[in-house]
């Protein structure tokens, strides 16, 4: 059975980031977006990347009024086509 | 007036198209901000060349310096403005869409009305220029009777960044009004679904669901009034499609089918490929266009400026306060086919 890795790892990805997202409360998810956005300009230096990790620190720290779009969007997302968003957007 | 002082409510992604116009007119100057961010208001008044930022805009409108304002806030948020420019006795330009229901709409064109200040929905489409040379092809009788407009809209990926808050709003209908695709980034295809082969009699649409909230991918399909003519809408989702484009990634490629031509438009807000922006076919030949703007920026410049000019030479807006409450009813139809699995026509819109 042929196997695509990045297609899996993509999965994979995807499962875990919805599964905390949707089981986590938002002040803990905003303190570990926090951590890894320090994580993120340590290793890269990448100031893009800080800022994009900052917009969500801020929609988790803004709470309800956007974090309930977030989930209704994860509980409603195939899989199959958000692993293949993933997939595009780390270019896996 | 002599000139116009323009007054920009709201400093967000889309204001560095919708500027582009004020800033290029000679009679046009862009005098105040108002932002609830005060490091966006600042900034664009530095970068506008503005005399003074707000962070309310009701005391914008309380400035007896400002003769028009330019509204580009949520959706949710254009009719209680528009209601209080018109009651300042401002002129108003508002982003489409509109309002996010026709109740609304009414209101705020009553409101302007009552008022004797312009209303103008801020529709940039209309003002592309390949959309507006294909018009001219098809007044000019290059493609014969029309017959058919088939209009296809492909997101991809690439382009420039829009804050994820954004997004967030504009995929949240009780904020938008709607959906992102149909009605949001929708109101520009009807816009020019209508302004190219007239008013709209009947839609029968179906819409499918991405995430739950992206209304797309979706086939909406109508018959206008003049009933020869027919329209097709196409939407389409492609998470892997690479595209050439400084703004949002929307492939929207455009035919105009008529009884002895057709036109093809190939772009409007990114470019899918490299190739010339209009072509004509007609009597065994292909004519291509390729000598004209064609920045999806071109289409906001020109639309300011329209603007500016309608209030100096006193004539009416395109898009007016009554073309967008037909396009307000025509997405009205569109979500009553979907959600109801029906013919619907537009002028039985009231809600």
């Amino acid at each position: 059975m042929k196997i695509d890795a990045g297609k899996l790892v993509a999965l994979l990805i995807w499962k875990a980031v919805r599964w905390f997202i949707l089981n986590m409360p938002d002040r803990l998810l905003a303190s570990v977006f926090r951590g890894l956005r320090r994580l993120a300009w340590v290793v890269t230096g990448d100031d893009q990347l800080r800022s994009v990790i900052t917009e969500v620190v801020e929609i988790f720290e803004d709470g309800p009024k956007y974090t309930d779009t977030v989930r209704m969007m994860l509980r409603e997302a195939d899989p199959d086509y958000s692993s293949d968003v993933l997939r595009g957007a780390l270019k896996i | 007036m002599e000139k116009i002082r323009l007054g920009v409510i709201g400093g967000g992604r889309i204001s560095d198209l919708n500027i582009l116009g004020y800033l290029s007119h000679p009679k046009c100057e862009v005098l105040a901000v108002c932002d609830i961010n005060e490091d966006v208001a600042r900034a664009r008044k530095a970068e506008w060349g503005a005399d003074r930022h707000y962070l309310d805009y009701r005391e914008l409108l309380d400035d007896k310096d400002i003769d028009a304002v330019e509204i580009l806030s949520p959706h949710r948020l254009h009719h209680p403005m528009v209601l209080d420019a018109a009651a300042a006795g401002k002129h108003v330009s508002v982003q489409k869409p509109m309002s996010i229901d026709i109740r609304e709409a009414r209101q705020m064109i009553d409101a302007c009305k009552d008022a004797g200040v312009m209303l103008k929905v801020f529709e940039n489409f209309v003002f592309y220029p390949p959309y507006c040379k294909a018009k001219e092809l098809i007044e000019q009788g290059q493609i014969g009777e029309p017959l058919s407009i088939n209009i296809n809209l492909g997101a991809g990926v690439g382009g420039w960044w829009v804050p994820l808050k954004t997004w967030l709003w504009r995929v949240n209908w009780d904020e938008c009004g709607g959906g992102p695709t149909i009605f949001d980034d929708g109101f520009h295809k009807m816009s020019i679904a209508r302004w190219f082969f007239g008013e709209i009699e009947t839609v029968k649409a179906w819409v499918d669901f991405t995430f739950g909230a992206i209304d797309s991918p979706a086939m909406i399909t109508w018959r206008h009034k003049n009933a020869d003519r027919l329209g097709v809408w196409e939407t389409s989702m492609s998470p892997n499609l690479q595209m050439s484009g400084k703004y949002y990634t929307a492939d929207e490629r455009v035919e105009l089918v008529g009884t002895k031509g057709v036109i093809w438009v190939t772009r409007c807000t990114a470019k899918l490929m490299e190739i010339p922006p209009l072509i004509l076919y007609r009597d065994g030949c292909s004519t291509v266009f390729d000598d004209m703007r064609d920045d999806w920026g071109d289409s906001f410049h020109d639309s300011g400026r329209d603007f500016i000019d309608c209030l100096l030479e006193g004539r009416q807006p395109l898009l007016s306060g009554e073309d967008g409450l037909a396009l307000m009813q025509f997405w009205k139809a569109i979500y009553n086919s979907f959600d109801q699995g029906l013919e619907v026509r537009p002028d039985d819109m009231t809600e």
